[in-house]
């Protein structure tokens, strides 16, 4: 590698001078039908697309079709041999691999390849061709209900999305469509999540984005005419697949998230088999005021967090530039989508924290992160979150929220709280595992200006508007629940929402100023980061006052600790 | 160390690259690569082109390389994050090998699998009872996600 530079200027000296001897720029390839064959190279200068040419002989493929691969990476029609050369050290002698592709869809497949080569990339090309076969197959019912019905069951995309591509696009997308990913799963949760996989690949597709347009539209047009969606649910149609038990666990089993979902907690595969809670749940939908309502103030939020100044730039930024980071690195790589999941099972339901201050960085990740994200979660709040009855406490939360907000001094001490200290945000097991994960979240979080830009007061109207609407959600849900003859606490039983650990949400806006662990004596909090101290003790920390006070500092982040002592802060 | 070393890789990768597999670094960093798997044609997985990504840890070669596929496979050892169960990525990792070695055991890997380490168990199952299922399923998703 280090003989490179003066490689590319020998070469270059060459074309230029000595023309017999360029002729000795030779390539090898190797055909994946197991063919081997050496092409000489007359012309640096020539494109990718004219040495597919002189290969369709000798591989027996048609250029069309061809891919040509060198160093891990699918070359583009339009680079040449020479921009090759400069960039990954092309020399004579090496070998490229020859790839048929497929032919129909060779023109959409093959350009994105090229672009998503920089490894956040997936597969792109096969989202629309997936989404769009599985429309036709169901969707021969009538109109939009074939659409809601026959875009249900996309896991292939679904649970393809952990690749993501279709994650910067959703979240450069307008607050309405990000909204649509919001609030659809919000209204149809109960829809046995399925829906919000359907929201999903919508998004999903956001290499398609016709395809994604469409859904959109439906979207729009369904939630503008409630009486639309309200004919939906009525149809035959859907009383037949909440009728039918085994229909709805296909549909539902077919998302890799749900199953996991349920493997991980069997009652709520319990309470998705139920038709009855189906039913009940659809009952919900008909109600189209509810809905409206629903819809009407996530659209809100969203669209207060798209018209923050600052806030909604460094969000996008800061999480445009984390995902690749996030995709690769392995066990976040589902970007929110599994793992949102389980850690949403143990601690809290992503969304649920939001009237807590602290977490509410967390809020808006979901329709933006991922399209992944959103089904997970939703699909968490539509059967976790909602069976718990709406306790009083998270009410009083909002209001003890809407009291912060009414009144400006308080706002303005709370909120240069919030800017003053990362470890709000950090004490948040969230946020900090993303923290953990990558270390440009870790520096936008110690960022004053990132808080500063982050904690407008729209960020925390919008947070509240947003945990309001939740909260009618989850009533709603519970008394459906109530009605269908569960028990609504059945499924929090894995662990009640008000956890002790950081970022309980029940825990108003006041208690989150109170550092978790400021009671603790020093054999509890020994007690309380043993896991982390363990880890730090390995890595060769062994002053354990010295590691507790990292931690508490950072709230129990071993990367954030270890960064804090190794810099003497 | 590491670096010389990774360096001395990729110019034999250049050279003489194994015959369905490819890497090179990603940009300038020679710790971050990319690598294709051409699907073998003894597998369902034929005809699909898989990408992966390749994070050298900084004291390399001692540490095994975090090796990752960025495109979708139904495999019963590689799931959906595209983690990669393979003994020589983790304990039986040596300093012996190369990344073209572990490249290789990942194409043979997906020649033949190994149900009875599964990351997936639902695929391993599926590998066990009802090859022709899994063959079938893996075909589809190779179509889908890697043509």
């Amino acid at each position: 590698m280090e003989g490179e530079p003066p490689r590319t200027t020998s070469e270059n000296e060459m074309t230029t001078s000595n023309e017999a001897e360029e002729s000795a720029f030779e390539l090898h390839f190797k055909s994946s039908t197991g063919s081997k064959f050496t092409l000489p190279v007359q012309d640096l200068e020539e494109k990718i697309e004219a040495l597919k040419q002189r290969l369709a002989e000798p591989s027996g493929f048609a250029p069309e079709t061809m891919r040509v691969i060198y160093k891990g990476r699918v070359l583009k029609d339009a680079e040449t041999l020479r921009e090759l050369q400069e960039k990954y050290g092309l020399e004579s002698g090496h070998t490229m691999h020859l790839v048929r592709g497929v032919r129909p869809a060779a023109a959409p497949a093959g350009a994105p390849t090229g672009s998503a080569l920089p490894g956040v990339g997936g597969p792109v090309p096969a989202t629309p061709a997936s989404a769009a076969s599985s429309a036709p197959s169901l969707g021969s019912s009538a109109g939009s209900a074939g659409n809601l019905a026959g875009s249900t069951p996309t896991p292939s995309s679904a649970g393809f999305d952990m690749f993501g591509q279709a994650r910067a696009a959703t979240w450069n997308g307008t607050a309405a469509n990000a909204s649509a990913a919001t609030g659809a799963p919000l209204g149809y949760a109960p829809d046995a999540a399925s829906t919000g996989a359907n929201v999903g690949s919508a998004g999903a597709g956001g290499g398609s984005s016709s395809m994604q347009r469409l859904q959109q539209q439906m979207q729009q047009a369904l939630l503008a005419n409630p009486n639309a969606m309200q004919e939906i649910l009525s149809s035959p149609l859907m009383e037949s697949m909440a009728e039918n038990p085994e229909l709805m666990r296909a549909l539902m089993m077919a998302n890799p998230q749900i199953r996991e979902m349920i493997n991980q907690n069997p009652e709520i595969g319990h309470v998705l088999n139920d038709p009855g809670v189906l039913r009940q749940t659809l009952q919900l939908m008909r109600n189209p005021h509810l809905m409206q309502e629903m819809m009407r103030t996530s659209d809100r939020a969203m669209a207060n967090i798209e018209s923050m100044p600052g806030g909604f730039d460094a969000l996008r930024r800061l999480y445009t530039d984390i995902q690749g980071p996030l995709e690769s690195s392995g066990p976040m790589a589902p970007g929110a989508g599994a793992s949102t999941f389980t850690r949403a099972t143990p601690s809290n339901p992503t969304s649920s924290d939001t009237g807590n201050g602290r977490s509410s960085t967390t809020l808006p990740l979901p329709p933006s992160w991922a399209a992944g994200a959103t089904p997970a979660t939703t699909g968490n709040n539509g059967s976790q979150m909602p069976w718990s009855s709406p306790d009083l406490s998270e009410e009083a939360a909002v209001r003890a929220t809407r009291a912060i907000l009414d009144n400006p001094e308080l706002f303005r001490l709370t909120q240069e709280q919030f800017i003053a200290s990362d470890t709000f945000l950090l004490a948040n097991p969230m946020v900090s595992a993303m923290a953990a994960m990558n270390p440009q979240m870790m520096q936008a979080l110690q960022d004053v200006q990132f808080r500063r830009n982050l904690f407008t007061r729209e960020f925390f109207e919008s947070t509240l508007a947003m945990q309001e609407a939740q909260l009618r959600f989850r009533r709603a849900i519970h008394q459906a629940l109530l009605q269908s003859g569960y028990d609504p606490a059945i499924a929090t039983t894995p662990q009640p929402m008000a956890s002790a650990t950081a970022g309980g949400p029940r825990q108003t806006r006041g208690a989150t100023f109170t550092d978790p662990t400021a009671q603790m004596t020093r054999e509890q909090l020994e007690q309380h980061f043993a896991t982390q101290l363990q880890q730090m003790r390995e890595m060769g920390f062994f002053d354990t006052d010295a590691c507790i006070a990292a931690l508490r500092a950072t709230g129990g982040n071993v990367a954030a600790a270890l960064d804090r002592l190794l810099n003497g802060s | 160390m590491a670096l010389k070393r990774i360096s001395k890789e990729l110019v034999d990768l250049g050279k003489d690259p194994p015959a369905n597999c490819s890497a090179g670094p990603v940009g300038d960093d020679l710790f971050h690569w990319q690598a294709t798997i051409i699907g073998p044609p003894d597998s369902p997985y034929a005809g699909g082109v898989y990408f992966l990504n390749i994070h050298f840890p900084t004291d390399y070669p001692f540490k095994p390389p975090k090796v990752q596929f960025t495109t979708k496979i139904y495999h019963p050892n590689i799931n959906s994050n595209g983690s990669i169960c393979l003994d020589i990525l983790r304990e039986q990792w040596s300093p012996a090998l190369t990344i073209s070695k572990v490249l290789l055991s990942i194409c043979s890997l997906l020649t033949d699998p190994n149900p009875d380490d599964p990351l997936v168990p639902d695929i391993a199952h599926k590998y066990k009872t009802n090859r022709a299922k899994y063959e079938e399923e893996a075909r589809e998703w190779t179509r889908r996600y890697a043509m």
